[in-house]
């Protein structure tokens, strides 16, 4: 059989299907040496090219059907349909050859092609190049400004996209009970919000960023690259898989935090002197959890209180009391901070949260240190303003701006942020506590530890996020 | 030939005016300083026992950071004395050159409360007599209490009705105008709404010496004043200007824009944009001041009634 004519087969065989409309047929006829096939290609509900195959003349040995009797079946069959007709080299002079000249006899206009043997394999390979009728996306995860996870979709191939197309993601993987992440991909038609699920896979993946190529085998089909474990069909439903996205995602979607900086305000109101002793008692509860860990982080302890704004009298910096020791070191020297006793609040209403933050970006950047660095901070009072506000609220005596050295911290130290607040009020919760926190905010009277541990990066039984979650550094 | 000139009468009297809180008390307690910071030789002096301790009194609360207690509904009458030079033309040997002149304008400042200007203690006849026998008015107009409260209008306005009733039968109102000359202070500058608004208009030119910010007398603190008017709480605040035109003569209406304490000038770094408060709450919650006291555009409004009156 001579290349052109495969060509040429192959050529109107992807034309025939790349035009085929949904909820319509394409009949193909294969005429083989001792057989007649009768295949119907159809897109399913997402656009992906399927087949039937139908027996119309049986195999050797059977029973054979008059001559005319087949020609009238097949021709009854594609009546609806577009229709080709594939002969196989082989059937030249052939029983089905007959029925070939039957056809070409019978008056109807035929589309007949000489081809290699077997049809079958060529059927496949066009039916792998079709060019998509949908646009193929990932369910993905991204944060929301709550501190919530909200599904969304990464687009990956466009409608007309072919095989071994290749789209590059940067995707997050957190990992943890109930299951592994799934990469589920979806069609969806252009100018359509209805999504169609085209597979679910999943496979054993670490937690943390992976560089994934997404590969377009054939249509319906996408394989991924670039992760340690081969991909397989995951097991669970569309429903299941949803119900396992937490309220809140940050707690999970972080990486460890190998560096822990604990701050505890030191002014207290003057009528509750022991209030500082409480915010201690919090961030002991929290190291003492730790100090047996294996994989314990490195601590910090710095404590602040507030502006003074006394005539001659110099502001300090907030003390460092610990810096990137282990949970023992910290807990003693919280023994320390705690015999120094509380600082009266002043009327300023408000604490230096922005010093803190200096002293510790200071810090950060004269450590050798690796690794994610979370904060906490334990107190009430929101930070003194870079300027007069109308509040009367003095400035930060150095003018320091708290949003601009969170902000510094975050993007290029990766720093996590969290707090205890003295006065949370789940209804009604602090304003500037609720913008400092990356997560949930605690309250000082009762701190859930498995959460705050979450919240800091420190928990190693987080739970892992159903779809992973797209980087967009 | 005397050197030197006294008003006579109480006539000469000028009258502090203005709703409660206005900072009436807060402005004559930095009258002392604010003399004390120019170098033009101007003093304040208490023409008798009662009012030099009250000067005292007021000045050394007010240095010490804390505000002066208001005055409530009793009038403090302070009989002070503004000493100083002033170049005069002397007779007709000296017709071209003018030679220092020493100078006493009378202040007989009475600092009635806010609440003897309420319409609803009008018939207290003693506060209307002092501002019928007085020519000089400084009328304090507080923006913030206007913005919170906007009750300026209400003590304006009756206080104004009683006053022309006085004059009505006077030939010195036969213009339909009061014979008064008025100050018209804009209190609180360094308040942050109030220096932004002054910020915002373009008013405000560095102080020369300090470069904490001033808003020239005249034509833009009226500005200021028209604009700080229509953001008063009661909707009436659009009337006070129109209303004080229509009662005094715009020749005899000057306009300030005053703060008795200041801004906070830090003595190492100077005058800073960002931190000009002056005010805050000491440990134990009570308002003082915080630095120095820097009184802005104090003594200026009673030199400028002193020497108008002086002239009459």
């Amino acid at each position: 059989m001579a290349e052109p004519e495969r060509g040429l087969l192959r050529e109107a065989l992807g034309e025939a299907v790349a035009r085929l409309p949904d909820g319509r047929d394409l009949a193909v006829v294969q005429i083989g040496k001792s057989e007649i096939f009768l295949w119907k290609v159809y897109r399913d509900s997402l656009g992906v090219p399927r087949t039937k195959r139908r027996t119309v003349l049986p195999a050797a040995g059977e029973a054979c059907q008059p001559l005319e009797g087949i020609v009238y079946d097949i021709l009854d069959n594609v009546r609806e349909s577009h229709a080709l007709f594939a002969v196989e080299d082989s059937a030249r002079g052939s029983a089905p050859w007959k029925v070939l000249d039957g056809l070409r006899g019978s008056g109807r206009a035929l589309r007949d092609f000489v081809c290699p043997a077997p049809f079958v394999d060529l059927l496949r390979e066009v039916l792998a190049e079709d060019p998509l009728t949908r646009m193929y996306e990932l369910v993905t995860l991204r944060r929301t400004p709550g501190g919530g996870a909200e599904m969304q979709t990464t687009p990956l191939f466009p409608v007309g996209a072919q095989r071994g197309e290749t789209t590059p993601l940067t995707l997050r993987f957190v990992s943890g009970p109930p299951g592994p992440p799934a990469l589920a991909l979806v069609a969806s038609a252009q100018h359509a919000q209805a999504f169609g699920l085209l597979s679910v896979l999943s496979g054993p993946v670490e937690s943390g960023v992976h560089t994934v190529t997404a590969e377009l085998v054939r249509p319906g089909r996408v394989r991924f690259e670039g992760l340690p474990a081969p991909l397989a069909e995951d097991p669970r439903s569309w429903n299941e898989l949803v119900s396992c996205l937490p309220e809140r995602l940050e707690p999970a979607a972080r990486p460890r935090t190998e560096h822990l900086v604990c701050a505890v305000e030191t002014s207290v109101p003057a009528a509750d002197p022991e209030r500082l002793k409480e915010r201690i008692a919090r961030v002991r509860q929290l190291l003492a959890g730790l100090a047996d860990a294996p994989d314990a982080p490195r601590v910090s302890l710095l404590s602040y209180g507030s502006h003074r704004f006394a005539w001659g009298v110099p502001e300090q910096e907030p003390p460092v009391w610990c810096w990137e020791g282990g949970p023992e070191d910290a807990l003693e020297r919280l023994d320390r901070l705690a015999a120094r006793g509380p600082q009266t609040q002043t009327p300023q209403r408000a604490a230096e949260v922005e010093c803190a933050l200096a002293v510790i970006g200071d810090r950060l950047e004269r450590s050798d240190g690796t690794g994610r660095t979370t904060l906490l901070f334990v107190g009430e009072r929101p930070p003194f303003p870079r300027r007069n506000q109308v509040s009367g609220l003095l400035p930060c005596p150095r003018r320091r701006d708290w949003r601009l050295l969170a902000d510094d911290l975050r993007e290029r130290r990766g720093a996590g942020f969290a707090a205890i607040c003295d006065d949370h009020d789940e209804e009604d919760p602090p304003e500037f506590w609720t913008e400092f926190s990356d997560g949930p905010l605690f309250g000082l009277d009762a701190v859930d530890l498995g959460a705050l541990r979450a919240a800091l990066g420190l928990s190693t039984s987080a739970r892992g996020l159903p779809f992973p979650l797209v980087e967009t550094e | 030939m005397a050197a030197q000139r006294e008003t006579e009468g109480s006539k000469a009297n000028i009258v502090m005016w203005g709703a409660p809180t206005c900072g009436k008390t807060t402005f004559l307690a930095a009258l002392s300083i604010a003399l004390g910071r120019q170098s033009e030789g101007w003093k304040v002096i208490g023409a008798n026992d009662q009012s030099t301790r009250a000067l005292v009194t007021l000045t050394t609360q007010l240095s010490d950071g804390v505000f002066p207690k208001a005055s409530g509904a009793v009038i403090e009458h302070y009989r002070w004395r503004l000493v100083g030079q002033e170049l005069r033309r002397g007779g007709w040997k000296s017709l071209f050159r003018r030679s220092p002149v020493g100078v006493q304008f009378g202040l007989d400042l009475a600092d009635l409360g806010g609440e003897g200007y309420s319409p609803r203690r009008l018939t207290q006849k003693e506060l209307i007599d002092d501002l019928v026998n007085s020519r000089g008015i400084v009328f304090l107009f507080d923006p913030v209490r206007e913005f919170e409260k906007g009750d300026a209008f209400e003590y304006l306005f009756g206080v104004l009705s009683h006053l022309s009733q006085h004059f009505l039968e006077n030939p010195e109102f036969s213009s339909g105008l009061l014979p008064h000359h008025l100050a018209i202070c804009i209190t609180k500058f360094d308040e942050l709404r109030v220096l932004e608004t002054a910020e915002k208009l373009g008013l405000t030119q560095p102080d020369e010496e300090e470069h904490f910010p001033r808003v020239d007398d005249g034509d833009d603190a009226r500005e200021l004043f028209e604009k700080l008017c229509e953001v008063s709480a009661s909707g009436y605040g659009g009337m006070i200007l129109n209303t004080l035109e229509q009662y005094f003569a715009p020749e005899r209406t000057r306009y300030f824009v005053t703060s008795a304490i200041g801004f906070h000038v830090d003595p190492r770094l100077g005058y800073d944009p960002d931190d000009h408060q002056n005010v805050m709450t000491d440990e134990k919650g009570f308002t003082r001041i915080r630095g120095t006291v820097r009184p802005v555009n104090v003594m200026e409004p009673l030199l400028w009634l002193g020497r108008r009156l002086g002239k009459k």
